[in-house]
């Protein structure tokens, strides 16, 4: 059975269809790659398969549920379970370093207590190698910091399946190691994997499935390693 | 042109609809929001801070001013027709139940609808809303239902405030121009504060606060990706919520008087 199954899906915006009738599965466990031009509709159609943003026809499935139809317990349960990490961070300029990794964990473990919840974000930020002020804010980091907070807060809620969108991008080549490393664990625990990458060592490291996006169409396609060699 | 014509009118409904679907999921998040929006009382919070502590030395200076400016011109001009005992109905007619609530609404307006619209829309283009969907968080129930509440009971807050301002500067001013005993000013103030005024004056302030956050969260929505936008949607808001504040204070105005 897959993790993800798309039906059909199409996405338009200003009258442009960035995403057109695209069907595809996603099996547990797996690691796929979106590649393609930019512009090509990846990082849209990796957002409708985390259920960020909902496509005008068609169907997204998570463990055969609609995740647009999914009630509020449901949705709950996906976010934690699929965590993303956006290309440009996106982390909540107006909140601190720990309130940008403390709020996933208030979301989801509710009923722990707040020294716990507070250790739990410190052990992801050790492991993420973020050794900074907690109390600075993401305008205070340079880039590369704010993707490993960014990664840190997709990571804190211990989910099984992660969405990268670039995940790399402005890392220096220690923290991008480190990710790698962190994403290799994951991944020995059954994890699902789905991103985007133009890092070729990247693709090296997690290769999969790989769909080539193109003018919003998908397109699998065989991935050779040598060539990525 | 049929065509344009048609799809004009099909998005204005589509839009009017997905308004009043805004409106209802606002409405039932702040309902809710007491008993499980444990990480956005912060929020709610800080919008009391904003909104209603830091206007409301802007507010009492309004207050103060339109009041002693009402004393001083009215008191003259009514004595001189022998009808100085309107001043009292005047006063309570103008500070507390039609001038002052639109008055502190346009003041919260100009102040927090574009900031809270701006604020919105830079978090729509930088994707932070989409990174608070991703963790599993309801924007309405955290951003919207905090704002929502916290701007309503600002309006309301400051409206008492203008309205205790308004009255209570001419006790003061009216010792210059016609001194007359605290003990009657007040009494013939209280004789014109009716309950009907009160209820008047704090529906208002509720209505107009409703109106200045759900447009300006509605507007900070609409911002589609470019920071461009931003500024647009903080014009737009201020535009729109003082458009609806002046309609629904003609509707509260022309019902309350029937």
């Amino acid at each position: 059975m897959s993790l993800f199954e798309m039906k059909n899906v199409t996405f338009t915006s200003r009258k442009f269809e960035v995403v057109d009738h695209v069907s595809l599965m996603i099996a547990k466990g797996s690691v796929t790659e979106f590649h393609g031009p930019s512009g090509g509709g990846k990082s849209t159609l990796l957002k409708m398969l985390a259920g960020i943003i909902i496509p005008v026809e068609g169907n997204v499935f998570y463990k055969s549920k609609d995740i647009n139809l999914m009630s509020r317990q449901e949705d709950l349960v996906f976010r934690k379970e699929c965590a993303f990490v956006f290309q440009d961070s996106a982390l909540w300029a107006n909140q601190t370093i720990i309130q940008n990794i403390l709020l996933p964990v208030q979301i989801h473990y509710p009923k722990i207590t707040k020294e716990k919840q507070i250790e739990k974000v410190k052990k992801i930020c050790d492991i993420v190698c973020y050794n900074k002020d907690m109390n600075l804010r993401p305008a205070d980091l340079s880039a590369g910091e704010q993707k490993k907070i960014a990664f840190a807060r997709a990571l804190v809620c211990e989910p099984s399946v992660l969405f990268l969108d670039e995940c790399t991008a402005s890392l220096d080549d220690n923290a991008s190691n480190n990710f790698i490393r962190i994403l290799h664990e994951f991944m020995k625990e059954g994890n699902t994997i789905i991103y985007i990458s133009h890092s070729e060592k990247f693709r090296w490291e997690f290769s999969g499935n790989l769909y080539e996006v193109k003018n919003g169409n998908v397109e699998l396609q065989s991935i050779d390693i040598d060539d990525l060699r | 042109m049929f065509e344009a014509i048609g799809e004009f009118v099909k998005n204005k409904i589509k839009n009017i609809l997905y308004a009043f679907g805004y409106i209802g999921r606002i409405l039932t998040s702040s309902l809710s929001f007491f008993s499980k929006g444990k990480p956005s009382r912060k929020i709610f919070i800080m919008q009391l801070l904003f909104t209603f502590v830091e206007a409301m030395p802007l507010v009492i200076v309004v207050g103060l001013a339109l009041g002693s400016v009402i004393y001083v011109i009215g008191y003259p001009f009514l004595q001189s027709l022998g009808q100085s005992s309107v001043i009292y109905s005047l006063m309570v007619l103008i500070i507390s139940r039609e001038l002052g609530p639109v008055l502190v609404a346009f003041i919260v307006t100009a102040r927090s609808a574009n900031a809270i619209s701006t604020e919105i829309g830079g978090m729509v283009s930088d994707h932070e809303i989409e990174s608070y969907i991703s963790v599993g968080v309801d924007p309405v129930e955290h951003l919207v239902a905090p704002r929502f509440l916290g701007v309503t009971a600002s309006v309301f807050l400051l409206n008492l405030y203008f309205s205790f301002a308004g009255l209570l500067a001419p006790s003061l001013i009216v010792q210059l121009i016609n001194p007359i005993a605290f003990n009657d000013y007040f009494l013939g103030l209280f004789q014109n504060l009716t309950i009907r005024t009160i209820l008047v004056s704090c529906l208002k302030s509720l209505v107009f606060g409703n109106v200045i956050s759900i447009c300006a969260t509605y507007y900070g929505f609409s911002v589609e990706r470019a920071s461009t936008e931003v500024p647009v949607v903080g014009i737009k808001a201020v535009g729109k919520s003082m458009l609806f504040i002046i309609i629904s204070d003609v509707i509260i105005t022309a019902v309350s008087y029937i």
